[in-house]
């Protein structure tokens, strides 16, 4: 079981900031890759917006992760939630961001799945959108919004099939989170997980 | 940490021993191990997972799409000695019903 949350000021900025982020997450965010308004850490979340790119590094799932699993009890380990928090930055750079369908849009063909891929993240209109990342803490429910700066869906949560060559990103959030809506037009996933804390 | 992949042959047919992260951003490196494991022309494949360190929905896409490659000429694919927490993964998207799965 995790130890009680330590509070921590609301007002922090500048050093004192990334040092608390870095202490709460260990993420080091490097103001060049960090875009939009600043990150904040406070004792009921932490709020991160960074590039596709960044959005991608596994890094930032665990920091994020490790954040959510040490300051509330959680049911799920840390590395299920960042496998979570993985998939959830995958869908919004790749479907989001990028406007990319997945492998099953290519007829299964990984070559042009990949081409199509480094195309989109050439061009700086696409590659460069927003991530962001927050989580919030409300009662007994901690809640991952994850958000990209895309066009949406019109129809963002088809009903979970079998096993196929897409869709399991979703699948897998749906088996991890106690709580999965999608907002915003699609572009804003949110994931809630009971906790006692 | 990188994907990196070993063959090997024996009588049972040909082991693709998987190492690393098998996530989105090994997409590519994935792109050889089929390469590879398509132009051996193996009777049967097992892929060793016990190396793995992290699987993603990505590399379960690779998995179904090397599947689907070998079934089209008849090669069975089998997934082994899985990590437990890979194994969780496995089972929260029902991989058994396209993998046999062995321990």
């Amino acid at each position: 079981m995790n130890d009680t949350p330590t509070p921590l000021p609301n007002d922090l900025s500048g050093t004192a900031l990334e040092e608390a982020l870095a202490q709460a997450t260990g993420l080091v965010i490097d103001p060049a890759v960090a875009v939009g308004k600043p990150p904040y850490v406070r004792a009921n979340g932490v709020r991160v917006v960074l590039s596709s790119r960044r959005a991608l590094d596994p890094s930032v799932a665990l920091g994020l992760a490790r954040w959510a699993t040490t300051r509330h009890r959680l049911v799920p380990p840390t590395e299920l939630v960042a496998t979570l928090i993985r998939e959830a930055a995958v869908n919004a750079t790749v479907h989001g961001n990028l406007g990319l369908p997945g492998l099953q849009g290519f007829g299964g063909d990984l070559d042009a799945y990949l081409s199509a891929m480094d195309e989109a993240l050439a061009c700086p209109d696409r590659a460069t959108r927003p991530v962001l990342f927050a989580w919030r803490s409300g009662g007994r429910l901690l809640t991952l919004h994850v958000r990209d700066g895309g066009n949406g869906f019109a129809s963002p949560l088809p009903p979970a099939v079998g096993p196929t060559v897409s869709g399991n990103g979703l699948r897998l959030i749906r088996s991890i989170a106690d709580r999965t809506r999608h907002s915003q037009g699609g572009r804003c996933l949110s994931v809630g997980f009971r906790c006692d804390a | 940490m990188a994907l990196t992949h070993t063959l090997t042959t024996d009588a049972r047919g040909l082991t693709v021993a998987l190492t690393g992260d098998f996530t989105f951003a090994e997409n590519g490196s994935f792109r050889r191990v089929v390469e590879d494991v398509t132009a051996a022309k193996p009777n049967a494949v097992f892929v060793d997972l016990s190396g793995l360190r992290l699987l993603d929905s990505a590399g379960l896409s690779m998995l179904v799409l090397l599947r689907d490659r070998l079934m089209k000429s008849g090669t069975h694919i089998t997934l082994c000695r899985p990590p437990s927490q890979i194994e969780r993964i496995l089972e929260v998207v029902d991989f058994k019903k396209l993998f046999t799965i062995l321990p």
